[in-house]
């Protein structure tokens, strides 16, 4: 992995999740310590292997965990209120809290199944499908988020290398000429 | 589009099915769930699909305000099914719209922000299905709601995700509650992702054999395909299974089963004082007594029609009476004035 400054082999990796959105920083050394990361804030590793990255972030204690906590961008719903209430607090609530929320639906909805059937019936008239590579993409992330919370590290980071090739070969196409 | 309001329905499974209903769920996009709105958005939401409503007269709307709206009426919806228990609950700005004939009704901002539910009697879950799809794909044109490809619509709670269908058919069951068949029932209605409840929707236990069928899966399955398996696979089977549990009372246990729709018509025709829950259990003996060819005097259709009249909340818009005890007495001398029972004079000879 490449530096996001300067191009150079990256080894300082941070992560942060605020409000439900997850950002990420990729450093050199050099890089890092100009941006005022220090290792107490930023994990700092030897191998530049994603499924490591992943592990310890997962691995980062209790403090990480609640800040990983999701939460609605929207509507700052919560699972723990969802578990409560029965009741999600907008329709982005899906999106946002699709990682504990999945096996719930699964299980209420398709319990033989093993993943989440696809809708089927109507739709809003002027509802556009999505493109095949954007309907791979989203899922793509789904499983990715899947494979990290069931700590499927292997897999995780073929996923992820799969979104990025792909990602990369949709974005020219939606740019703007 | 024309919805079809007025169209005559099948009445072949009259003697088992009472009434068809199919709702759908939606929720307009980009504004939070009643639970996580505001007042103000509450009012926001409530205007915006009133007036895509009001726009659209073809439906036949009356409109029902529980802010405003004396109780007794709302009552009277509940009972007819055009509102929910929720809906009457003290909470957000609501409304709820609905037609006279009963074919058609909206609530808006019950759990989700539109409830719309089409209705029809025996065989008529697609009728009841086309009202409520009609409703929706008219709606649809002017107002946009929150859906995904995946996810399909998407409601408040995920138990409704995708399709946001609640097809249900209530049922009048005497037949196999009498042999016993009920728990068998329960599980394979289980067995098929089906929901058994008694006759006022959720936990509540079944007052004169009436039992309501609906189903539980919402996502990845098409609107139709669910109407059919109810209807033709499910319906077919439960029916036939009702129409033989009578056939076998009929012919084991005449007596039996004689006694108990004579004692009740007995009841019926002379009680002075009925309570709900007691005239709806002795109405439910009669309507078996009726379908299995015991009675022939009254028509199936005034023991159904009974069976509504005689809820308190209908009792109470046709008499006045909010009273318990002079609701027991109105109701009584309905029952005896529709099955030719004795009169009631004030002061009885001695």
């Amino acid at each position: 992995m490449q530096c996001d400054e300067c191009g150079k082999p990256a080894n300082v990796h941070e992560i942060r999740v605020e409000n439900g959105m997850k950002t990420e920083r990729h450093l050199c050394s050099e890089c890092a310590a100009q941006a005022g990361l220090t290792a107490q804030e930023a994990h700092v590793d030897a191998p530049t292997n994603p499924v490591e990255m992943i592990k310890q972030v997962l691995a980062a204690g209790p403090e990480m965990e609640v800040r990983a906590a999701p939460e609605c961008p929207t509507c700052g719903s919560t699972f723990a209120r969802f578990r409560k209430m029965a009741l999600l607090g907008c329709p982005d609530c899906y999106q946002a809290l699709e990682v504990p929320l999945q096996p719930l639906i699964l299980r209420s909805q398709a319990a033989e199944a093993r993943e989440l059937p696809e809708h089927q019936g109507l739709r809003p008239s002027a509802f556009k499908s999505p493109s095949q590579p954007t309907k791979t993409l989203i899922r793509l992330e789904r499983e990715l988020q899947g494979a990290i919370h069931a700590e499927q590290y292997e897999r995780a980071a073929d996923l992820r290398d799969k979104i990025r090739k792909l990602n990369q070969s949709i974005e020219p196409l939606d740019q703007p000429e | 589009m024309i919805l079809p309001f007025e169209q005559h329905e099948d009445d072949a499974l009259l003697d088992v099915v009472l009434t068809s209903r199919a709702r759908l769920a939606r929720n307009i996009s980009g504004e939070p769930f009643v639970n996580r709105a505001n007042r103000e958005e509450q009012v926001r939401i409530r205007d915006g699909i009133a007036s895509a409503l009001r726009g659209l007269p073809e439906l036949g709307l009356l409109w029902f305000d529980p802010e405003t709206a004396p109780s007794a009426e709302g009552q009277v919806l509940l009972e007819r099914h055009l509102v929910s228990p929720k809906f009457l609950e003290p909470g957000p700005h609501r409304l709820a719209g609905y037609r006279e004939d009963a074919r058609l009704s909206v609530m808006i901002n019950e759990e989700d922000h539109l409830r719309i539910q089409g209705y029809g009697l025996a065989g008529g879950l697609s009728l009841a299905w086309a009202n409520a799809k009609g409703c929706e794909r008219l709606l649809d044109e002017h107002l946009n709601f929150a859906f995904n490809e995946q996810l399909g619509y998407l409601t408040a709670c995920p138990t409704n995700v995708g399709t946001g269908i609640r097809l249900s058919l209530m049922l009048h069951l005497p037949g196999i509650s009498l042999i016993g068949g009920m728990d068998r029932m329960q599980h394979a209605a289980n067995d098929l992702n089906l929901e058994m409840r008694g006759t006022t929707g959720e936990g509540s236990e079944a007052i004169g054999h009436l039992h309501q069928i609906s189903n539980r899966r919402t996502l990845g399955v098409d609107e139709e395909d669910l109407l059919r398996f109810l209807e033709e696979d499910f319906l077919s089977r439960v029916v036939r299974e009702e129409r033989r549990a009578r056939d076998t009372l009929l012919s084991t246990r005449r007596e039996f089963l004689d006694d108990r729709v004579q004692r009740a018509l007995a009841m019926l025709r002379h009680a002075r004082l009925l309570g709900e829950r007691e005239a709806l259990d002795l109405l439910s003996e009669l309507r078996l007594g009726i379908a299995v060819g015991l009675l022939t005097g009254v028509p199936l259709e005034t023991a159904s029609q009974l069976m509504q009249r005689v809820r308190s909340g209908h009792l109470t818009r046709a008499t006045g009476c909010t009273e318990e005890e002079p609701l027991r007495i109105q109701r009584a001398d309905l029952v005896r004035r529709e099955l030719g029972g004795g009169t009631s004079p004030s002061h009885p000879p001695i």
